[in-house]
């Protein structure tokens, strides 16, 4: 789906340079959770995705197109689309339909499909019964919902989510997860989700650790979840489930400590109490 | 002392888009606690604290603060007069200093310290708050954004507060921002007894480092009480799309298990105390 080859990008103006010599290749239909403090070059690495930014050495291709080559912007961004942190800065009409209507009517689709499109969209993200509604009265998951139907509406083989449940609250990022998660599942959209959240890279097919505009660690979400003191170095966190599970292990208790999910560790440590 | 008194907010009353953000809330809050706020999207948190900090003017109740009305301008600009510090949401946004040292002296020179003296205050303010003093000369948006959100809150502090508001201060940081952070305002809620008011989506940050909480609701209070009561409430939390914290789900699972361990356990140093004595109460009894 999207090989990106020795890629690095230097900002222009401050001479910083974000991406420094990635090589990731995303397959088809894959969830991928890039992970990284702030600055360590993941939101640049995600705009490398789709051409908002051109590598200054390196390539990135999307369907085996360059991103570097103006006349396969329009088929690579049709391809892959991308929501971001705050939705109130992606709502541009005033009625939720419309929204969602806008990609593809700059498509200059006709106006039965666009119907279409705009419907098996809005079911997608469970925000159907909304398609009237006002944009600024939804809540904040809601809005992010109809943001990724914007981009659904489009048909995207691949959606890149730049920290979609940081204005959130809990209700708001499950909601928004799920709809990710269902996407991936029986849309087979390919996702490149990036976030603080360790319970959300739980959830992916692979996890990528960004530093220093470096990838310095890839792998399953319990192989990279469980490496606490490699994470700590990149400024990031491990479940806390891990974290309790390891203090145990610490002590002797004979638990698992590669585990990264609450109900997982309640069965080791029931375990090793002897309660099954 | 934080008394607030039949507290309601109405906007656009009487118009089409009458909404009730905030509806009859009452709550008195110690000087020096540490108090988290909780709630979802859209249920009165924001209005709330922005009434508490005089910012917003109330519908109908009032604010005391020491038993001086908020709402009362003279004593607001005189008695008041820097006591309640606010921190916005995303507070980068609000910078506007060509130095990050000038951007935290703004305040304090504007209560009327001199030159020297906010200078003084500027400085303590961004050592609390973690920034070097390489950096003070520095453009403030030429730094990182955990810089930039470390320097906002310097601005505040600066002001001393006795009172110090943060509508969430840590979204968008990373998780080791996110601790540093938190762990200053901990630091200084401590050594200088501030009354700390929190409000964060992150159950996590509640049960680290506050001592009570309210829960807001659809406008209203529904619960102000400590940590361990309001986390024991874990169905009706979720009912308000909110959550408990993980070791709190770990607790309760444990417990439906058989596990006999407190409930109201919601801290990774407890819960592991608490299991590890479960544990070799174990294996001292097969020996």
């Amino acid at each position: 789906m999207i090989r990106i080859e020795n890629a690095s990008y230097i900002y222009p103006e401050s001479g910083h340079a974000a991406v420094c010599g990635v090589n990731l290749t995303i397959q088809k239909g894959e969830f991928v959770t890039i992970l990284g403090h702030n600055g360590s070059g993941k939101s640049t690495l995600a705009k490398l995705l789709n051409g908002v930014l051109l590598p200054t050495e390196g390539k990135v291709f999307v369907c085996d197109m360059d991103t570097a080559l103006e006349e396969n912007i329009f088929p690579i961004r049709s391809r892959v689309g991308m929501v971001f942190q705050n939705p109130d800065n992606q709502i541009v009409a005033t009625v939720v339909e419309e929204d969602v209507a806008f990609g593809p009517e700059n498509l200059g689709l006709p106006s039965e499909e666009i119907r279409e499109r705009v419907d098996a969209a809005l079911r997608a993200v469970d925000m159907y019964a909304y398609r009237k509604h006002a944009p600024h009265l939804l809540s904040g998951g809601q809005k992010q919902r109809v943001a990724i139907a914007g981009i659904i509406a489009m048909k995207p083989s691949c959606i890149v989510l730049d920290e979609p449940t940081a204005m959130l609250d809990p209700v708001g990022r499950k909601e928004v997860m799920d709809t990710v998660l269902r996407l991936n599942r029986e849309e087979e959209i390919t996702v490149v989700l990036i976030t603080h959240f360790m319970q959300e890279a739980a959830l992916s097919d692979r996890v990528i650790v960004t530093e220093n505009g470096h990838i310095i660690d890839e792998g399953t979400p319990t192989e990279v979840l469980t490496k606490r003191e490699k994470l700590q170095k990149a400024r990031l966190d491990s479940p806390l489930a891990t974290e309790l599970l390891e203090n145990l292990a610490e002590a002797g208790m004979p638990v698992d400590t590669k585990i990264i999910d609450v109900e997982a560790c309640v069965n080791s440590i029931c375990t090793a109490l002897g309660k099954e | 002392m934080i008394l607030a008194e039949h507290l309601s907010y109405t906007y656009t009353p009487g118009g089409v888009f009458e909404k009730n953000a905030v509806r009859d809330v009452n709550f008195t809050i110690e000087d020096g606690t540490f108090c988290g706020i909780i709630g979802h999207t859209g249920s009165g948190k924001t209005t709330l604290v922005q009434m508490l900090a005089g910012l917003v003017r109330p519908t109908e109740g009032k604010v005391l603060i020491n038993g001086l009305d908020v709402h009362d301008k003279k004593i607001r600009l005189n008695e008041l007069k820097g006591k309640v510090g606010l921190v916005f949401q995303y507070p980068e946004y609000q910078l506007f200093g060509e130095t990050v040292l000038e951007d935290v002296m703004f305040g304090p020179l504007n209560l009327g310290l001199s030159e020297a003296d906010a200078r003084k205050k500027a400085k303590a303010a961004l050592r609390d708050t973690g920034v070097d003093a390489s950096l003070f000369d520095s453009s403030p948006f030429e730094l990182s954004g955990g810089q930039k959100r470390r320097i906002a809150i310097a601005g505040v502090l600066a002001l001393s507060p006795e009172i110090l508001i943060l509508d969430e201060p840590t979204a968008g940081l990373d998780p080791m921002g996110r601790d540093e952070i938190l762990s200053c305002i901990s630091e200084l809620h401590k050594r200088e007894k501030i009354t700390v008011l929190l409000i964060s989506h992150s159950m996590e940050d509640m049960a680290k480092y506050a001592q009570q909480i309210l829960v807001m609701d659809g406008g209203k209070l529904c619960m102000h009480d400590t940590v361990e009561n309001v986390f024991s409430h874990g169905e009706k939390l979720r009912e308000m799309g909110l959550d408990v914290p993980d070791i709190t789900r770990v607790i309760l699972s444990l417990r439906e298990k058989g596990v006999n361990i407190s409930p109201d356990i919601y801290t990774l140093s407890a819960a592991k105390e608490a299991i590890l004595r479960i544990w070799r109460e174990k294996k001292c009894s097969e020996i």
